[in-house]
C-alpha cells in the first residue's frame, strides 16, 4: 500500500514537474492582465493575474489596453502586447485571438502559432512578430531568424528577415508575401522597445537590417495596415498613418501583391 | 642670372615634386563601404510614425539578388598651401588643384553566412589632377608640369560581423602618368586589411573606429635618370599601419564628418633604407546632398609628416621628408546607382 502511494506521489510529481516545465511563467508584466480557465467549462469568471503565474493551456491571457507580459524561459523569450489575447498551449505552441505576440529564440526549434482561422509551423530560430489579422489569419514577420514557416495548404517557405507572410485561411495557406522596413519597424515597435530586458538577437536583427540596406532599391510611401478579408489589405500613406481616423488606402491583394510583392 | 636660377629652382622641384607628388600616389586606401554605409544609415530617420505593438510595415523594393553598380564622377578643387609636401614651412608653392574623377563600383552579391555578411566588391577609377594656379611672383610660376592621370582599381571583401566590426580584404592597383609626358611616373599593389567598428554615440552622432595594415608594392620612375645609383625603383615602398576615428554628425540635410587619422610607414628599400614616417591627419568633411545622385561637400584638412632615420650618406630624413600640409576644397559627386 505504502508503496503504491509512494508510486502515485512519485508519479504525480513528475507529471507536474513536467507540465510546469512546458508551460511558461509570467517574468514581466505592465499594466492590467486578466486571465480565464478555460477547463472550468460552466463559468466564464476572468480574474487577475501577476508575475510567476504559470501560462497553462487552460489559462486564456488577456492584456488591457495598456497591458503587456512577458514569458523569458532558458530558450525562448514570449511577449504578448497590449489589447492581446491569447493561451500558451506549451511552450512551443501559442494561440493568438487577437493583438501581437514576440517570440525570440536563438535555439532552433519546432514552434506552433495558430490564431482563430489559420495555424502554421515555424522551424528554427529567430525573431519573429506574430499580428492577428480581421481575416482571422496573421501576419508572420520575421525580424531576423534562420528556418522555414510550414502550413497545410501553402506548403514551405524558407524565412526572411525583414520579408513578412500574410497567413491565412482554413486550411491555412500563404498570402502574399512583403519586404519591410525592418529599421522603421524596430523603431516603432513597443513589442521590441517597452520591456526592461533587451531581446538577445539584436546583433543579428542589425546584420538583417545591413543585408536590407545592401540589397535596397527604394521605400514605398505607404504602411501595410490591416488584413480585413483574405483579399484585401490595408494600404496607409505614409506620414498619414497616425491620423487613425482617416480612411486607410485599401487595395486589392492582387494589385498590391504585383507591385509590391517580393515573391 | 635670375632665369639661371629659376631655371635650377624648376629642375630641383620638378624632380623632388616627382617624387615627393607620390605622397598622395602612395596614401591611396582601398574605400571602406562599412563607413559609408554607417554614414547612410545615421541619415534614417524614424520619420512621423507612431509606436505601436507591432510597429509601423512600411514595405521596401530590394533586389532579389545583391548585385549592384553605380557609377560617378567627383570634381574637386581645393587649394593647397603645399601641394607637394615639401619640407619646411607649410606656405609652399601653394596652388589651386583641380581634381576630376570618373569612378565605378560593382557589387557581386551578398552572402549570408549566418553570424556574418559577406560582400564582395571590384571598382575603379580614372582621375585627372591639374594644377591650376599660375602666380609669376613665385619661384616657379606654374606648376601645371606636374599634371597627371591617375588610374585604379580593386577588389575587395567585405565581411560584416554581427558583432558590429566589419573585416575587409583587398588589393589595388593604381598608376599615374604624366600629362606632359605621356609616361608612367609609378605604380603599385596595395594588398591591404582593415577592421571598421560603428556606433551610434547618440542620435545624430555616429563613431566610425577603422584600422588597417598593408603594404604598397611600388615601381617609380628614377627621377634623378640612370646615372643615378642612390635611387631605385622600388625605393618607395613601404607597409603602413594606420588608425583613423571619425565623429559623423547628421543634422536635417548636411553630414559634417571631422576625422583624425595616425599611420605608420616603414621603408627599407634603396634611397628609403630603415626610414619610418609617422604621418597624422585632421580634417573635417562636409556633405551637402542635393538629391540622391548629387551631392555638394566641403572639405579641410591638416596633414603633418614626421620622418626618422638616416640615409646612406648619414643624413637625416627629417629634413628631407617631415612635411605640413593643409588643404581646403569644395566638391561637387554625382552618382548613379543600379
Amino acid at each position: 500500500m505504502i508503496y503504491i502511494k509512494i508510486s502515485l506521489i512519485a508519479a504525480v510529481s513528475t507529471a507536474a514537474f513536467f507540465l510546469s516545465a512546458s508551460s511558461p511563467k509570467i517574468t514581466y508584466k505592465y499594466g492590467r492582465i486578466d486571465a480565464v480557465n478555460l477547463s472550468d467549462k460552466d463559468k466564464f469568471d476572468p480574474y487577475l493575474i501577476d508575475v510567476n503565474t504559470s501560462l497553462t493551456k487552460d489559462l486564456l491571457i488577456a492584456t488591457g489596453v495598456q497591458g503587456r507580459l512577458e514569458s523569458i524561459t532558458p530558450k525562448n523569450y514570449w511577449r504578448l502586447g497590449r489589447d492581446s489575447m491569447g493561451t500558451w498551449r506549451s511552450n512551443t505552441d501559442f494561440w493568438l485571438h487577437s493583438g501581437s505576440l514576440l517570440f525570440c529564440t536563438e535555439h532552433a526549434q519546432s514552434i506552433k502559432f495558430s490564431t482563430r482561422e489559420s495555424n502554421a509551423t515555424f522551424n528554427g530560430r529567430g525573431t519573429i512578430i506574430l499580428e492577428a489579422t480581421k481575416n482571422g489569419g496573421f501576419k508572420f514577420i520575421p525580424l531576423e531568424g534562420k528556418g522555414t514557416i510550414t502550413t497545410a495548404k501553402g506548403g514551405t517557405k524558407e524565412i526572411i528577415g525583414g520579408r513578412m507572410v500574410l497567413v491565412l485561411g482554413k486550411p491555412t495557406y500563404f498570402g502574399d508575401a512583403y519586404d519591410i522596413d525592418i529599421m522603421l519597424l524596430l523603431k516603432s515597435s513597443r513589442l521590441v522597445n517597452s520591456y526592461p530586458t533587451s531581446l538577445p538577437t539584436f546583433k543579428k536583427m542589425g546584420l538583417a537590417i545591413y543585408i536590407q540596406e545592401l540589397k535596397l532599391k527604394g521605400k514605398y510611401d505607404a504602411l501595410i495596415g490591416d488584413a480585413t478579408t483574405n483579399e484585401n489589405l490595408e494600404l496607409w500613406r505614409f506620414g498619414s498613418a497616425k491620423k487613425s481616423n482617416g480612411k486607410p488606402v485599401t487595395n486589392k491583394k492582387g494589385i498590391f501583391g504585383r507591385i509590391f510583392s517580393s515573391d | 642670372m635670375n632665369t639661371h636660377i629659376s631655371l635650377l629652382l624648376l629642375s630641383a622641384l620638378v624632380t623632388y615634386g616627382q617624387t615627393q607628388s607620390r605622397v598622395d600616389s602612395t596614401s591611396r586606401s582601398l574605400p571602406s563601404p562599412v563607413a559609408e554605409s554607417a554614414q547612410k544609415s545615421s541619415k534614417v530617420t524614424s520619420s512621423d510614425v507612431e509606436s505601436s505593438d507591432t510597429g509601423a510595415q512600411r514595405p521596401l523594393l530590394l533586389k532579389k539578388s545583391g548585385f549592384s553598380a553605380s557609377f560617378g564622377y567627383d570634381s574637386n578643387i581645393a587649394y593647397k598651401q603645399n601641394p607637394l609636401g615639401a619640407p619646411g614651412v607649410l606656405d609652399q608653392q601653394a596652388d589651386a588643384v583641380w581634381v576630376n574623377k570618373f569612378h565605378g563600383m560593382a557589387k557581386l552579391g551578398v552572402y549570408d553566412l549566418d553570424s556574418s555578411v559577406l560582400t564582395p566588391f571590384v571598382g575603379g577609377a580614372w582621375a585627372m589632377t591639374d594644377y591650376t594656379y599660375k602666380n609669376s611672383n613665385e619661384a616657379i610660376p606654374d606648376l601645371s608640369v606636374l599634371n597627371h592621370n591617375t588610374t585604379t582599381a580593386y577588389l575587395l571583401f567585405l565581411l560584416q560581423h554581427e558583432s558590429g566590426w566589419a573585416f575587409r580584404a583587398g588589393v589595388m592597383y593604381s598608376n599615374d602618368r604624366s600629362v606632359e609626358s605621356d609616361t608612367e611616373e609609378y605604380k603599385e599593389f596595395y594588398p591591404s586589411v582593415g577592421v571598421t567598428k560603428a556606433y551610434p554615440l547618440s542620435d545624430n552622432l555616429l563613431g566610425v573606429l577603422d584600422a588597417s595594415v598593408g603594404s604598397h608594392y611600388g615601381d617609380i620612375e628614377d627621377a634623378d635618370g640612370p646615372t643615378s645609383s642612390s635611387h631605385t625603383e622600388d625605393e618607395l615602398d613601404h607597409i603602413d599601419a594606420t588608425l583613423r576615428y571619425s565623429i559623423i554628425y547628421s543634422l536635417e540635410t548636411l553630414t559634417i564628418t571631422p576625422t583624425y587619422s595616425v599611420s605608420y610607414r616603414k621603408y627599407d628599400n634603396g634611397f628609403n633604407f630603415d626610414r619610418t614616417d609617422v604621418l597624422q591627419n585632421i580634417g573635417v568633411l562636409i556633405q551637402y546632398p542635393i538629391s540622391d545622385s548629387f551631392e555638394l561637400s566641403l572639405n579641410s584638412d591638416y596633414s603633418k609628416r614626421v620622418s626618422d632615420g638616416n640615409d646612406e650618406a648619414g643624413d637625416s630624413y627629417d629634413s628631407l621628408y617631415d612635411f605640413k600640409k593643409f588643404d581646403l576644397g569644395a566638391g561637387l559627386s554625382l552618382t548613379a546607382s543600379f
